[in-house]
């Protein structure tokens, strides 16, 4: 049993597995304690707050006339009056960005790599973020349809590929990485 | 002919579409538990099995064995309901390990 036990560990899926789910209880539980903390104080979380900021500047660079910006506990309402959209602490990308880092500590290559690739990961995760939240707001003062195709499917697909270039990438990073 | 790592890429843009897709699926049954004439359970139920549907078609298209199947649907599943993580994103994950990962991966599925 205990042999058994002991070669199944030893199948790198089956290691991956095990890392990949530990790293992502280990992140998720920092997270809702941090979640649980700001609560505590009555506040929003800093991160919703930040993409919810950006986002909003975005939608006034994309010539959204009278956005407005407000923020109460539990997210932030960005738009023109009668067309807001909610950014709540789960649209703030974040969690993307976790499963993201499990993945990269599941796969270990080395922890120097480990910890650039996570900062590059997030930051090229809550661009995209930023990007599909400031569109929605522009999207909904425009009106139609588009709004709700965009937010249905076709962000998504966008924030699933950059992940994605973000895996494939993976390799070349390691080997740049590798040659310093 | 369709090789492997071909077979991989056209899944997963599958996977992705059709996941994304039965969003607009989704709404439907979030429209009929508003109206009352379907219980919340249900429709909880039918798209849960919908996913997991979905996610056995990928990795029976990209020849994943059944413990693969098994462990990367089980930590989706636990993953999205004790954290809200997207269950696809977790997926992908393993997918891509087990594709681009040279010794227990696809050329290990390629040689057998």
């Amino acid at each position: 049993m205990i042999s058994k036990l002991s070669s199944l560990l030893e199948d790198r899926f089956v290691r991956f597995s095990v890392r990949f789910t530990l790293s992502l209880i280990v992140l998720m539980g920092a997270y809702r304690f941090y979640l649980w903390s700001t609560a505590q104080q009555e506040d929003l979380d800093w991160i919703t707050y930040q993409v919810s900021f950006l986002s909003h500047k975005l939608a006034l660079l994309l010539g959204v006339a009278n956005c407005e910006f407000n923020c109460f506990m539990d997210g932030c309402r960005i738009g023109v009056e009668g067309k807001m959209i909610n950014v709540l602490e789960g649209c703030n990308g974040i969690k993307l960005g976790f499963v993201y880092i499990a993945y990269l500590i599941g796969v270990n290559h080395n922890y120097r790599s480990t910890i650039i690739q996570a900062v590059i990961g997030i930051v090229m995760i809550q661009f995209f973020n930023v990007f599909r939240i400031g569109m929605l707001v522009a999207l909904r003062d425009l009106g139609g349809d588009a709004y709700f195709y965009f937010i249905k499917y076709i962000f998504g697909v966008f924030i699933y590929l950059s992940i994605i270039t973000l895996w494939l990438l993976k390799p070349q990073i390691d080997k740049t990485l590798d040659k310093r | 002919m369709i090789n492997a790592r071909q077979t991989f890429w056209i899944s997963t843009i599958l996977m992705i579409n059709a996941y994304l897709l039965s969003s607009f699926g989704v709404g439907y049954f979030r429209f009929l538990e508003g109206k009352e004439s379907i219980n919340v359970l249900v429709v909880w139920l039918i798209i849960a099995l919908l996913k997991v549907a979905m996610n056995y078609l990928y990795f029976r298209a990209t020849k994943r064995s059944v413990l693969q199947f098994g462990i990367a649907t089980l930590v989706a599943i636990i993953a999205r309901l004790v954290f809200g993580v997207s269950f696809l994103m977790v997926i992908l994950s393993f997918q891509f390990f087990v594709e681009f990962n040279p010794v227990s991966g696809a050329a290990k599925r390629r040689a057998s």
